[in-house]
């Protein structure tokens, strides 16, 4: 992959970026009509610009457009942790998101890397590598729905998919609206989301996290009504969700090894919101993602309330 | 060995009891309130004997907030207790469960099986802690016993065994899932229960610890004595010790199973009932353990008043220094130490013909590793030799890492040598100064002032920090004219305070802190070039500089008394030791954190190497510190490629097992 192009033309091709951008969304637009719905994943990888994300929610929002990400950060544990959308086998793994390894990131000659903001400190040294490029999602402020949906389209005006782009936030808008009408006989309880982190302790999300977006479009309660940090989340003993006795959990998988026997402990059976209206679980869901994300999200909320009584 | 043991003078029986009955008044006062805030009093007890589980209060006090309390009161106890145990066996006031790596070994292996076993119940999570403990244990005192189990080299395998888990347990941490920060908290010491199990595991346990050590009250109290004379009197010196010892990693696998790692009580519990006038060891061994259940409940209750209703702002087991460390300086401040014998033996053998040999075989050794550092390595496509070419492009990533590693190595060594000569006391080192925990504490100031840090700012920053301490242990210190055990003692304190306070700001999530978080763990990945220059030229001015302080170390090692008589102004060399340490440190710690390691480890071993006076262990220590930070780097660079391990953490791996290897064989 290395020798594709020298460094003459890479350089040339960046100088003339519009003309540039211009020329690949040719390219795309013919390619899709030629091979109309085809992935062919060699094909892309030869066309696309070769995009580096260190953050979970790029690589998402690049797999979403069709475009795979030629390197991703912790990618061991993507797997384990994530697991949709798939990532594909020959996205190269350059380490922990705090410290992604320089030399391998040299090795493969990237023509962009998205980082968050979390990540600036990495900006003096990434630059010697290639251009950087900030994006947030999840800031003092807020609203990470909103910024997801800034970011899908500032993303796929850099590798030429903005069609694709537009159709996916289209898409999950519409699923959001299925949605919320299928809940519209929801007259339950407010719900805790709630991420178990050991025997004792759970991340319960509440504002400022994506999964509030999505509670807000759906017109449901978030029983959680604590501070958070700028993620979303509070991390808290499970003794705190006895407050709220007419809540339901709806309980966010992945499941920490280490509260696996959490469930079966007499204090959470004892737990109001346990023992009046039971317990929900879905996913795994990926808490700190992007519009697809939060869309899927929906869905899963609406297969496990709606089969329940109100 | 000597037997230092902090005695306050008969007049202050009373006034520390009353503080004791203060701090006592005040933990069942804020108790009582946080049961107010959840439940009308007159339903109290009710709740605790016949709860209406209906009723999500009393739902909660009963499961919630009084098994917490109770769990704090067996906890404080359990470690008090050990504590108590462990401090007579091996007569140093400065040895507790963390100290001698029982509490880490139970922790790595509880990890270790968390990954493994997943479904692992209560038990045998305890069983785990115990195996964990108990190994470390074996370990440590077996590889001590060629040495009778002497106490400071037992200390020193300890302390090099506890961090080599912490180390590992931390890597696991590191390369597990990312976002999963449930063995985190647990690490970190938080007694938040759920219901009655851990207390049903541990009163047991501790009831039955209590009961054996009752029944080594008497031999150990004989202890007390040095060995010969204990042994005159018919004391199988080794089996008491070994059986305080098991009794010890009993108490402390047990809490860490419940509670995660709680650290300071097992030191502070019997230090402070020993202040406030429990001499005899079955005194102590009486008042530690209410003593050490009143600075957990007094600690735990203070975090759940201060935090918010919603999250606590910090775990208990980091909360414990807070509460204990100040309590503690200040009555070490008021009290008098028995004067130590000067401990010069070791350092008064007879030293190695032709130290100059090795000394210049250590720098080709270091040259060595530099030039495969340079040229070998892992890669995306796999392990490779660089050619001329592949190497230069490589360097502007590979070269500043290492030769700031290099530097901050030789500047931690030659640290270690300054304080270890000036103590006397073959455990010291940056990190046990504080001086490092200061240095580190200026750095993260400066994150949350100014953002933009430039390297100039950074040292400067770093070097009040390490300058702040220094003046508050040459305050706290002035008394007794730099007394070196009570130096020690300072500085344990202050590094357990400042690493608590780096914890409670590090969890407020300020973003800039994510990479502090990676520099506090050792990582070189960061060191650009200039840092990397000016690290290399700072090495070598103030090695310079220590190296002609060489007379001045060579007296101090002789003792105080000694020294004075052979015209040395005691006081003046050791502030200006203590300055130079302080900048070496600060340095150092610009570069890779607060490592103590090395520092700790290089010393010792030019010494067993067989460089003896002053001069040419300094410059020994410096070659060989800087030679086991290369070897760290390259290793935690290139061994688990992408993913890589900080330089600090890959030292302890090496340093570790190496060391203690070497400890059993030759003589310090």
């Amino acid at each position: 992959m290395r020798g594709l192009r020298s460094a003459e033309t890479r350089r040339g091709l960046r100088a003339c970026a519009p003309q540039w951008h211009r020329r690949r969304a040719l390219q795309a637009v013919g390619a899709a009509i030629l091979v109309a719905g085809s992935t062919d994943a060699a094909r892309a990888a030869e066309s696309a610009p070769r995009i580096v994300a260190l953050n979970w929610a790029f690589a998402e929002i690049l797999l979403t457009l069709d475009v795979a990400p030629i390197a991703v950060n912790d990618r061991f544990a993507y797997g384990r942790t994530v697991s949709w959308p798939a990532m594909p086998p020959a996205v190269v793994d350059v380490g922990i998101g705090g410290a992604p390894n320089f030399e391998a990131l040299h090795a493969i000659r990237p023509d962009r890397i998205l980082i968050t903001p979390a990540q600036d400190y990495l900006r003096a040294a990434l630059s010697k590598i290639a251009p950087v490029e900030s994006i947030g999602l999840f800031m003092p402020d807020g609203e990470p729905y909103r910024r997801a949906a800034a970011a899908t389209l500032r993303i796929a005006d850099d590798v030429g998919a903005r069609p694709k782009a537009d159709d996916l936030l289209a898409g999950a808008a519409g699923t959001i609206d299925q949605a919320r009408s299928a809940l519209r006989d929801y007259r339950g309880a407010p719900v805790y989301l709630l991420g178990l982190l050991d025997n004792r302790h759970a991340r319960v999300f509440g504002r400022r996290s994506l999964f509030q977006d999505v509670l807000g479009m759906l017109g449901l309660r978030n029983a959680w009504t604590g501070s958070t940090n700028e993620f979303g989340f509070a991390t808290i003993g499970i003794e705190m969700l006895a407050q709220e006795q007419d809540a339901r959990i709806v309980n966010i998988l992945p499941l920490p090894v280490a509260a696996r026997s959490v469930t079966e402990s007499a204090f959470w059976r004892n737990l109001p919101a346990v023992n009046r209206r039971g317990v929900t679980t879905i996913g795994p869901v990926w808490p700190f993602g992007g519009v697809a994300t939060a869309a899927r999200f929906a869905g899963l909320l609406v297969q496990s309330l709606s089969s329940e009584p109100a | 060995m000597t037997a230092d043991r902090i005695e306050a003078p008969p007049l202050r029986f009373a006034g520390l009891i009353g503080l004791a009955a203060v701090a006592a008044a005040i933990a069942a006062a804020m108790t009582a309130q946080t049961l107010a805030a959840r439940l009308p009093s007159d339903l109290w007890w009710q709740a605790v004997t016949a709860p209406d589980l209906a009723d999500p209060r009393q739902f909660l006090v009963h499961f919630a907030v009084l098994p917490r309390i109770v769990t704090c009161w067996l906890c404080g106890a359990s470690l008090a207790l050990a504590g108590t145990l462990l401090q007579q066996a091996l007569q140093n006031p400065l040895v507790e469960p963390g100290t001698l790596g029982l509490s880490s070994g139970a922790f790595l292996a509880l990890t270790i099986a968390l990954v493994l076993l997943p479904d692992l119940g209560r038990l045998g999570q305890e069983a785990v802690a115990m195996i964990g403990s108990g190994l470390v244990a074996i370990l440590v005192f077996g590889l001590m016993l060629a040495r009778q189990l002497a106490p400071i080299p037992l200390l020193l395998a300890g302390m090099i065994a506890g961090m080599t888990c912490a180390a590992l347990a931390s890597c696991a941490l590191l390369f597990a899932n990312p976002y999963d920060t449930s063995l985190f908290l647990w690490g970190a010491g938080s007694l938040s229960q759920n219901d009655w199990s851990a207390v049903s595991l541990l009163w047991p346990q501790l009831a039955l610890c209590a009961a054996v050590a009752v029944l080594l009250a008497r031999p150990l109290d004989v202890m007390g004595l040095d060995a010969a004379s204990a042994r005159s009197l018919g004391l199988n010196v080794f089996g008491v010790r070994a059986a305080a010892l098991a009794v010890a990693t009993v108490l402390t696998a047990s809490v860490t199973a419940a509670v995660g790692v709680i650290g300071f009580v097992g030191l502070a519990a019997p230090a402070l009932a020993g202040m406030m006038g429990a001499r005899r060891f079955a005194q102590r061994l009486l008042w530690a353990p209410p003593v050490g259940a009143l600075l957990l409940w007094f600690s735990d209750q203070f975090v759940i008043v201060s935090s918010s209703l919603d999250r606590e702002w910090i775990p208990t087991g980091a909360a414990t220094a807070l509460a204990g460390t100040p309590l503690l300086l200040w009555l070490a401040a008021r009290s008098r130490m028995r004067r130590e014998a000067p401990r010069a033996a070791s350092w008064m053998q007879a030293a190695r013909g032709r130290p100059l040999r090795l000394v210049a075989g250590f720098y080709v050794l270091l040259a060595l590793s530099v030039v495969v550092s340079l040229f070998f390595g892992n890669g995306v496509h796999g392990w490779h030799w660089s050619d001329t070419a592949q190497m230069l492009e490589l360097s502007p990533w590979r070269a500043p890492r290492l030769f700031g590693a290099i530097a901050a190595g030789a500047m931690l060594a030659v640290t270690g040598v300054l304080m270890q000569r000036l103590t006397g006391n073959a455990m010291a080192g940056p990190e046990v100064l504080g001086v490092g925990s200061g240095a580190a504490l200026g750095m993260i100031a400066l994150a949350f002032v100014a953002p933009a840090m430039s390297g100039v700012a950074q040292f400067i920053a770093s070097a009040c920090g390490a300058g702040s301490v220094l003046l508050v242990m040459a305050a706290m210190s002035r008394s007794a004219a730099f007394d070196p055990d009570r130096l020690l003692l300072v500085g344990i304190a202050l590094a357990a305070f400042l690493n608590v306070a780096a914890v409670a700001v590090m969890a407020t999530g300020n973003p800039n802190v994510v990479a502090l978080r990676i520099w506090l763990s050792g990582s070189t990945q960061f060191v650009m070039r200039d840092q990397a220059a000016l690290a290399i030229g700072l090495a070598l001015a103030l090695i310079g500089i220590s190296l002609l302080a060489g007379r001045w170390l060579e007296l101090l090692s002789l003792g105080g008394s000694t020294g004075q008589a052979l015209g040395l102004n005691i006081a003046k060399a050791r502030l200006a030791i203590l300055l130079l340490a302080a900048c070496l440190t600060a340095a150092a710690v610009l570069i890779v954190g607060p490592l103590g390691f090395v520092g700790l480890m290089s010393p010792h071993l030019a010494r067993m190497a067989g460089l003896r006076r002053a001069g040419a262990e300094l410059l020994g220590a410096a070659l060989l510190g800087a030679l086991i930070m290369a070897l760290a780097d390259w290793a935690g660079r290139n061994l688990l490629f992408p993913y890589q391990l900080p330089a600090g953490l890959v030292a302890t791996f090496i340093g570790g097992p190496y060391f203690m290897w070497l400890m059993r064989k030759s003589g310090q």
